[in-house]
């Protein structure tokens, strides 16, 4: 059988087009902008409680022991499956946070369930605390929401948690300020890997904050 | 010819690698002559089997491996608490060295070290000098870390691959 009769003879692999588009390889790293700018506002004295809404890693627990952190691990990801309700958040009473790690978890709540996470962030942040969120500007994205690993320098490693794809939300920053009600955009950056990182501030307490700053 | 004899004793596996030493027990000497009765050894690790299921607090001076389940408060400050990975645990635990395999519900206070495995839960606040979690082990709560000493011990492998970095395209605050 020579080359050739076997290149006719076999046709090409039919690729599907929306899996070849599917976003992130199984395990990817990168230079966060957005991470690198989160950490260098955090507060330098002080204890600081950092809330991580994704799955516990052992990379990122490694990554606060080198500072005062105090870390809350919600793992959002198993409850997220689950229609009605947005995803509760189990945390001491009158505990508030200076930085959130949301990750890529809105990306998988429709409007209403993202707003009502958001709105229930708002009222554990701290004045001026941060959010850090990625959203996805890809058509498909995972089926589940990826693991991500904290590195030096800022450095962001994902991983897949599973081989199917959907259809992404593709939300526009607008749509995020909207969505998040009670913070500002303090930056965003659009990178080549499909992904657009926020850093979100918290807004200063209004009245209709119940939470006392502790 | 590759039978064993029925007196050879049976070939045990070997123990699941453990960063926490487990639990030893010092054979008796032995003798070429008959020895009288022994002396009744001293238990320097109990076991609640996985048949069993117990409500109530535990305290004491030995160390405990749990297969079973157990309701209640576990306090055991010098000693090891190993919840085995058929182990079901919902009560607050107070020991020196906590080693986790099963399910646990409640906070973890330990003087040295808790390790969560790969096939271990917890639910609760974990509070250690040392905190180690294998990757696969599921975690929900709060992780209290002071930065004067070593606390976090990484179990995960590093991955090997490393994509390129990509360039941020913009920036629009």
């Amino acid at each position: 059988m020579s080359w050739r009769f076997w290149r006719r003879s076999s046709p090409p692999p039919r690729h599907d087009r929306a899996a070849v588009a599917a976003a992130p390889e199984a395990e990817s790293r990168y230079a966060s902008p957005g991470l690198k700018l989160l950490l260098a506002t955090l507060p330098r004295s002080g204890k600081i409680d950092v809330l991580d809404l994704g799955m516990v890693s052992p990379e990122n627990l490694s990554f606060f022991a080198e500072r005062a952190v105090r870390l809350q691990i919600a793992d959002l990801a198993a409850s997220l499956s689950q229609a009605g309700s947005a995803p509760g958040i189990d945390v001491p009473e009158n505990q508030c946070f200076d930085a959130i790690l949301a990750w890529d978890l809105f990306d998988y709540l429709e409007n209403g369930r993202a707003a009502a996470l958001a709105a229930q962030l708002a009222t554990i942040t701290r004045p001026s605390g941060k959010l850090f969120l990625l959203a996805s500007h890809q058509k498909v994205i995972p089926d589940q929401p990826l693991q991500f690993k904290l590195g030096v320098d800022a450095d962001l490693s994902f991983r897949r948690t599973s081989d199917h794809s959907r259809l992404g939300p593709r939300r526009s920053a607008r749509e995020i300020a909207l969505l998040f009600s009670g913070f500002h955009t303090q930056a965003s950056f659009l990178l080549r890997n499909g992904w657009q990182e926020f850093v979100l501030e918290r807004d200063p307490w209004n009245n209709s904050s119940s939470l006392a700053v502790p | 010819m590759w039978k064993r004899s029925e007196n050879e004793p049976s070939a045990v596996p070997p123990p699941a690698s453990s960063a926490v030493a487990p639990p030893t027990v010092t054979p008796t000497s032995s003798t070429s002559r008959p020895a009288p009765a022994p002396p009744p050894l001293r238990v320097e690790a109990s076991t609640l089997g996985a048949g069993l299921s117990f409500n109530g607090q535990v305290s004491g001076e030995e160390d405990l491996t749990v297969e079973g389940t157990i309701e209640g408060k576990i306090e055991l400050r010098k000693n090891l608490v190993r919840v085995g990975s058929r182990g079901r645990v919902k009560a607050e635990i107070v020991c020196r060295l906590a080693d986790i395999a099963g399910q646990v519900e409640g906070n973890v206070v330990a003087e040295e070290q808790v390790l969560v495995r790969q096939s271990g839960s917890v639910r609760g606040n974990l509070t250690a000098p040392r905190v180690s979690l294998e990757d696969g082990a599921k975690f929900k709560g709060a992780i209290d870390m002071e930065p004067s000493t070593p606390k976090v011990v990484s179990t995960a492998t590093a991955d090997p691959k490393a994509a390129p970095k990509p360039q941020a395209a913009g920036v629009a605050p």
